[in-house]
């Protein structure tokens, strides 16, 4: 059992009136790929933010490479690499000058510096492109650059904030396929996303996260188990036909545990949905409400977050 | 250390490739330096060509004296003279904005005059407000006419007057002899000045006339230092917005460092504009900005001063585009009341107090002083004052930033 | 179509005022800097009272009586303000700046021009300024008059004694004194003066002569830089996506933009409109000679600067290269058209050139109305090229213009 490279206890964050994070606990073992899943503005970027030591708690701790994020921000630095959310690299100067200023705020110089840009270069593939500004890069390229600065120092541990925010199907391959690789060469990943899918790819254990609180945290096997072996079923239907009195029929078919409705997409929660797709149509068409779409889910963490929420995972 | 180098260096790195920010610190100055001592070369004595409508109505000497005065080929310079037969005529001329003042000499002018008595006899002005400077220029050179014809009315006001009280002469007699006492006493005084004056320029100074060139290369490059060093200091801001700021706060990098880097990147920046307005107008215009090491150090205390004042701006405003607003409507101020386009020694002295509060006044005396020679042990005023503002305002920067930035 | 163009609008004036520091640049610094700058160059140059005379150093070694009389020339003088010191100090004085200009009257000054004689005096100047060339001529006025004053004298002694002779010195000084007295009472009424006047309906208060320059002169400067600055809303509009949003709705191209230029204008005249009102009732800048005169001048002139907002919009591409040439405009635009100094004290060659400018224009408007009292058919020249101006740029800045 590798050790705990990060240990988060009891966070919490309010920002005046509102309370972002919520008593949030958990940690990291050294060399797995650990994800944050939950919708926008469920304290994910917060929570990173704390650990990162950009901002304070209002209590708790946590304890990143042995070191107090409260106490002993400086080391915690050294230790690990950000990757945020923005963009956050300057326009008008080239990949390759963006990342030799970082490498020296990371406290790089000299010829090993001018080595290790050429490194990460090679490792986020745009070593031709390095001259040019960033300004003339794609979103994915920028994306590229984004996580190359986080890597300079070869810290212990990286945090990334949703990676793969509206960028092109290929660059989002490249960068989900370069967290797997830093992990196959031992780097501990800590990274935020709304998406299941990657939650779902890449890491070993998840934590899911809604309004500043951690309502499930385990492997991908731990929480669809939350959810038993129910099936996620979607039925599309006009959204002025979904009346409380068609959901109260609906839930009465056999085998239906949950039922809820958003913007003309109901979604059952149900042991088998083959079993119980007739008897739902059926239903509904005698109410006369016609199903423009029918979907079939297994298992999966949209499943679990429906049945902790009652609402969708992506709105 | 090599982190505030870092960061120094990418802060000039991004100014140098902005090329609106080149146009509006470097090309911008030099074009205005070079077109105000143009326009302006001279304040006053750029005048040239007015245009004056004379009516001489008199049909004595001193009515054809004035209006040959006013046609003379000695101030065919100044003057663009005509004339005109009937006042109506040149009133309508100077209403229709043709020309500057119309110069109305009654008849009956010179009999009125030489006589001595009654009334004084009146010139009119008849003015183009409009035209207020022209017309008081035209104004001084009639008045001095006035005043050597005075001075020859003067001689022989007094000498008729003493002759008759000392009964040297009969009130008859003296009316007889009066035109040709007034003939006398006008060549005698014509011209005649017992007192002269011997100038003494302390140093440096021409008598050639306001030197503009000496005045706006200087005035004009601080007024855009001033715009560069609120730029600068808005990528405070900027940053905050990009995420830079953020990131350069979760890389190992003290919050000293941070914030030192940053202000020695705006202060190399408006070095960095100085130095080269110097030399490009050294070169190009051939301004004499004065003993070099004491330019030095007056450009470090200057530059010092409005990068602090930069720094307050952005520490009070809460986005960048607010700084922008906010920032040039100060600039404008300061540019009025500093002095930057009209010398201040015009205002009145209030004004001048109140123009003390900008670092562009205390900046532009400095540098005019330099350039007419004087030494850096001459300018404590200049100093202290510059590095009181450049306390003060980072001081209130601060002290504001602590809200805004935690 | 016009409701969404005055939706528009609206919400351009909306985005505009939701932050409170445009107050500051909106309405309280222009009108304070016109009440500044009025005073500053009302002051300037025409009569001044007392206290902003400029400061010279009459340094007194003589104390004889016509050394008295050229004091009490100078201190007569409108321009300058002799303060009597010793000339060390008053050395000091004139390199720490204190005062302009030092006036030596040496010893033997009143008795060297009694015997008639000429004299010398020495007068040390500042380096170059205005100020310095200003008191030299007063200096050089006072040195006259008094030198007047003594030639009428030594005239009149003279023609006296042609007739007959004075009995002794004693009766000769007597004589010389009572010309003196004489000549000093009447040049204090010569019989030659100068007056000057002007037309009727535009007698402006001369205190307001300050403002009549700086009124319309800060009304084009901040009208300027405001109407210009919807060039950087349109940028960021541009660079944040909302303007493309904009166009993606079944509303023309033509209506938004339309839209813009309008909520823009409006913002403009609204702020010409609290100058003016200002200038006219606190300054008492005389505004209201012809209220249509003066609508026009502004409109058009408002159009013009708009237009030419619009036009940056085309030529940049981000905010910050908006703000830069906003600002370099201004600082162009403004005092180049006249708004900061008068162009009549510049070359006639740059009077002709500086008509490319529309600001000069605007300015040459603007003072037809307040001080040549003009009307409507008095300003046709302006609001014309003003337009024409507005045209050229509303259609380079349409024609050039991306929606993202």
């Amino acid at each position: 059992m590798s050790e705990m490279i990060l240990v988060a206890e009891d966070l919490h964050k309010s920002f005046g009136q509102t309370q972002a994070v919520r008593g949030i606990t958990f940690g990291i073992r050294q060399g797995e790929v650990f994800s944050l899943l939950g919708p926008n503005g469920a304290g994910k970027t917060t929570t990173i933010s704390i650990l990162s030591c950009l901002i304070e708690p209002t209590s708790g701790d946590a304890t990143v490479a042995r070191h107090s994020v409260r106490r002993e921000p400086l080391h915690v630095k050294r230790a690990i690499g950000v990757v945020p959310q923005d963009i956050a690299l300057y326009p008008t100067l080239s990949a390759r000058e963006n990342l030799l200023f970082w490498g020296r705020m990371y406290n790089l110089g000299g010829i090993e510096l001018r080595k290790r840009v050429e490194e990460v270069l090679e490792k986020v593939g745009l070593r031709e492109r390095a001259g040019d500004r960033i300004e003339a890069f794609s979103g994915g390229m920028k994306r590229r650059i984004n996580l190359a600065v986080g890597l300079l120092h070869r810290p212990q541990l990286v945090f990334m904030d949703e990676p793969t925010v509206g960028i092109d199907p290929q660059s989002r391959r490249n960068i989900l396929d370069m967290v797997k690789t830093l992990n196959e060469q031992g780097m501990t990943v800590l990274f935020t996303t709304h998406y299941m899918e990657e939650a779902q790819e890449l890491s070993r254990r998840i934590g899911i996260i809604d309004h500043g609180k951690l309502i499930a945290l385990g492997t991908l096997q731990e929480l669809t188990l939350l959810v038993g072996q129910e099936e996620a079923v979607e039925l599309s239907i006009a959204s002025d036909h979904s009346t409380p009195e068609l959901l109260a029929a609906l839930s009465q078919v056999a085998g239906v545990k949950q039922v809820t409705s958003e913007n003309g997409t109901v979604r059952l929660l149900t042991l088998s949905g083959n079993a119980a797709l007739p008897d739902l149509i059926t239903v509904a068409n005698a109410r006369g409400v016609r199903v423009t779409g029918v979907a079939v889910r297994e298992p999966n963490l949209e499943g679990v977050f429906l049945h902790l929420t009652g609402r969708a995972l992506r709105d | 250390m090599r982190k505030i180098v870092a960061l120094t260096l990418k802060e000039l790195t991004i100014i140098v490739r902005d090329r609106t920010a080149l146009l509006l610190m470097l090309a911008a100055p030099l074009a205005l330096t070079l077109i105000l001592n143009f326009a302006l070369g001279g304040l006053g004595g750029g005048l040239e060509q007015i245009a004056v409508v004379v009516v001489n109505q008199d049909d004595g000497d001193l009515g054809q004296a004035l209006e040959d005065l006013l046609t003379s080929d000695d101030l065919s310079d100044l003057l663009a003279s005509s004339t005109a037969e009937d006042q109506e005529e040149a009133r309508v001329l100077v209403d229709d904005d043709e020309a500057a003042a119309a110069i109305m000499i009654p008849a009956g002018l010179t009999k009125r005059v030489t006589s001595a008595e009654g009334e004084p006899a009146h010139i009119v002005i008849y003015g183009n407000p409009a035209r207020p400077i022209s017309a008081g220029v035209v104004r001084g050179v009639v008045e001095r006419f006035a005043q050597q014809v005075a001075a020859g009315a003067v001689g022989a006001e007094v000498t008729v007057t003493q002759l008759i009280l000392s009964g040297r002469m009969s009130p008859d007699q003296v009316e007889e002899a009066a035109p040709a006492i007034g003939r006398r006493v006008a060549m005698a005084s014509v011209d005649r000045q017992l007192i002269t004056l011997q100038e003494v320029l302390a140093e440096g100074g021409s008598s050639d006339g306001f030197d503009a060139l000496a005045y706006y290369a200087p005035s004009m490059a601080i007024l855009f230092l001033m715009f560069t060093m609120i730029s600068s200091a808005r990528t405070f801001l900027t940053e905050r917005d990009a995420g830079t700021l953020a990131r350069l706060r979760t890389t190992p990098t003290r919050e000293g460092e941070l914030l030192g880097g940053k202000i020695i990147g705006v202060l190399a920046t408006g070095l960095l504009q100085m130095s080269v307005l110097i030399m490009a107008t050294r070169l190009i215009m051939g301004v004499d900005w004065g003993e070099p090491l004491a330019v030095g150090i007056l450009v470090l205390l200057v530059v010092a001063a409005t990068a602090a004042m930069g720094l307050v701006i952005a520490a009070l405003v809460r986005s960048a585009s607010q700084a922008n607003v906010l920032g040039s409507a100060v600039v404008m101020v300061l540019a009025g009341v500093g002095g930057s386009f009209i010398p201040r020694q015009s205002y009145p002295v209030w004004l001048q107090t109140v123009g003390y509060i900008g670092p562009n006044s205390w900046g532009i005396e400095g540098f005019q002083k330099l350039a007419s020679g004087a030494r850096l042990g001459d300018l404590t005023a200049e100093i202290i004052a510059l590095l009181v503002l450049a306390t003060t305002f980072f001081v209130i920067a601060m002290l504001a930033s602590r809200r805004s930035f935690r | 179509m016009m409701r969404q163009l005055l939706a528009i609008a609206v919400n351009d004036l909306r985005v505009e005022f939701s932050s409170r520091s445009v107050w500051i640049s909106f309405v309280i610094l222009p009108l304070l800097f016109t009440a500044i700058i009025g005073v500053a160059t009302g002051s300037a140059g025409s009569d001044t009272d007392a206290d902003d005379r400029i400061p010279i150093a009459l340094v007194n070694q003589d104390g004889g009586p016509v050394a008295a009389a050229f004091a009490e020339a100078l201190a007569n003088s409108e321009v300058v303000r002799p303060e009597p010191n010793e000339e060390a100090q008053a050395l000091a004085e004139l390199e720490a700046a204190m005062v302009e200009a030092m006036v030596v009257l040496p010893q033997g000054f009143s008795e060297g021009l009694l015997a008639g004689e000429s004299v010398e005096i020495p007068l040390h100047l500042s380096p170059t300024d205005n100020s310095s060339l200003a008191a030299r001529e007063a200096v050089l006025a006072a040195a006259s008059r008094v030198s007047r004053e003594l030639l009428a004298a030594r005239f009149s002694v003279e023609e006296a004694e042609a007739l007959r002779p004075f009995v002794d010195e004693e009766e000769r000084d007597a004589y010389y004194s009572e010309a003196l007295d004489l000549a000093e009472q009447a040049a204090d009424s010569p019989p030659l003066q100068v007056k000057t006047t002007q037309a009727a309906e535009s007698a402006t208060p001369r205190i307001a002569t300050g403002f009549s320059q700086s009124s319309p002169g800060q009304l084009v400067t901040w009208g300027l830089a405001t109407l210009l600055s919807g060039a950087v809303l349109l940028v960021s509009e541009r660079t944040m996506g909302t303007l493309r949003r904009l166009v993606t709705m079944p509303t023309g191209k033509g209506v938004i933009l339309a839209g813009k230029i309008l909520g823009r204008f409006t913002l403009g005249v609204i702020q010409m409109a609290i100058m003016i009102v200002f200038g006219q009732l606190i300054l008492g800048v005389n505004w209201g000679n012809s209220p249509a005169a003066m609508a026009m001048v502004a409109l058009s002139f408002g159009l013009a600067a708009t237009a030419f907002g619009i036009f940056i919009a085309t030529v940049v591409r981000t905010e910050n290269q908006a703000d830069g040439m906003v600002t370099l405009a201004t600082f162009l635009l403004a005092p180049l058209g006249g708004a900061w100094f008068p162009l009549e004290i510049t070359p006639v060659s740059f009077q002709t050139v500086a008509q490319v400018l529309p600001t000069t224009w605007a300015m040459r408007g603007f003072t037809d109305v307040i001080v040549r009292g003009q009307g409507p058919q008095g300003v046709l020249l302006e609001c014309a090229v003003l337009l024409g101006f507005a045209t050229v740029f509303f259609a380079l800045g349409i024609w050039r213009f991306k929606y993202e």
